[in-house]
């Protein structure tokens, strides 16, 4: 099975965090996005097989960029990954068509747990 | 306006549910203990928060402006000193500046502060994109830009491990959006 993930977050510190996570358990990397609207260009390009998705980020939200994917990729596998857990937050990311919210911070665990969960399905 | 004590204990439960959280979130990016101080609440003049934010002000500082159902400005400060040893427990062997590991901090503790308003009151806030600014004149140009005789500033301390490393996390509601927390507290007159 194919497990490359496109790692969307505006911070460097989170996106070396989670690349170091997930290379250390046998997932690929197939890119990195630092804003929203960057990350609809990239998942175009790249489909990966799945994407971790911030939300507060520059230009375009983790939100919208969700909503625009799935628009066109309905079938996308995107989890969110954000400090914002608020629950209407969560909710409306769960309608919107992600596949799981991560709250940061993250443990490891949670973060390998949840991607091979969303990947198997 | 003035405010009775009722009111005043209902913005000091704010200040320590939010950083309650904060705190918690924190001492999980460090695998260790933060203590946290008593909640500051202040109705004042943003003139007034300025001068009062002057000493820590001076230090570093990253600031999240937050709309919604509440709008204001959350901020991170701490000694200029003290900040790169915050950045390294926090990113380890990670080799990224101290800027940007404290920015992503920031969003994480304003995220998680949040988080516990928004999951108590039932409310949604949106936070921006982070900004690294020194506060006092950030204030000034705010202070322009929204046009209000007062703001609501709650300010508190997070102590690291028991030692002298120390930041605070702010608050600055705005009138609407702090009367409006009163409603949903439900001790407004
Ligand atoms: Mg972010």
């Amino acid at each position: 099975m194919s497990r490359r993930i496109l790692i969307v977050d505006d911070a460097t510190f989170i996106r070396s965090l989670l690349k170091d996570i997930l290379l250390k358990n046998n997932f690929e990397i197939a890119g990195e996005a630092v804003n929203g609207q960057e990350a609809v260009t990239l998942y175009q390009q790249l489909q990966p097989d799945l994407v971790t998705m911030d939300i507060t980020m520059p230009e375009k939200s983790g939100l919208e960029a969700l909503k625009e994917i799935i628009q066109t990729s309905p079938n996308a596998k995107i989890i969110m990954c954000s400090a914002m857990g608020q629950q209407a937050m969560v909710l409306e990311a769960i309608k919107s068509g992600a596949k799981d919210f991560i709250v940061k911070p993250f443990q490891p665990d949670r973060v390998v747990e949840a991607l091979e969960k969303v990947l198997s399905h | 306006m003035n405010y009775n004590t009722l009111e005043i204990d209902a913005f000091k439960e704010i200040g320590n549910i939010g950083s309650g959280n904060a705190a918690t979130s924190l001492s999980t990016l460090l695998d260790t203990m933060v203590d946290l101080e008593i909640t500051e609440i202040n109705v004042v003049s943003i003139q007034d928060c300025q001068s009062m934010v002057t000493t820590e002000g001076q230090g570093f500082s990253v600031i999240h402006e937050l709309h919604g159902d509440l709008n204001g400005i959350f901020w991170f400060v701490m000694r200029e000193e003290d900040k790169q040893f915050l950045a390294e427990c926090i990113a380890g062997d990670l080799n990224i500046a101290t800027e940007l590991v404290l920015e992503e901090v920031t969003n994480i503790l304003g995220g998680n502060y949040l988080k516990a308003l928004c999951d108590m009151l039932s409310l949604k806030i949106d936070l921006n994109p982070p900004i690294l600014s020194e506060i006092t004149s950030y204030l000034g140009s705010y202070e322009n830009r929204i046009n209000q005789e007062q703001i609501l500033y709650i300010k508190n301390k997070l102590t690291i491990n028991q030692q002298s490393v120390y930041c605070c996390i702010n608050l600055i509601l705005e009138p609407d959006s702090f009367q409006f927390t009163l409603q949903k507290l439900g001790v407004s007159h």
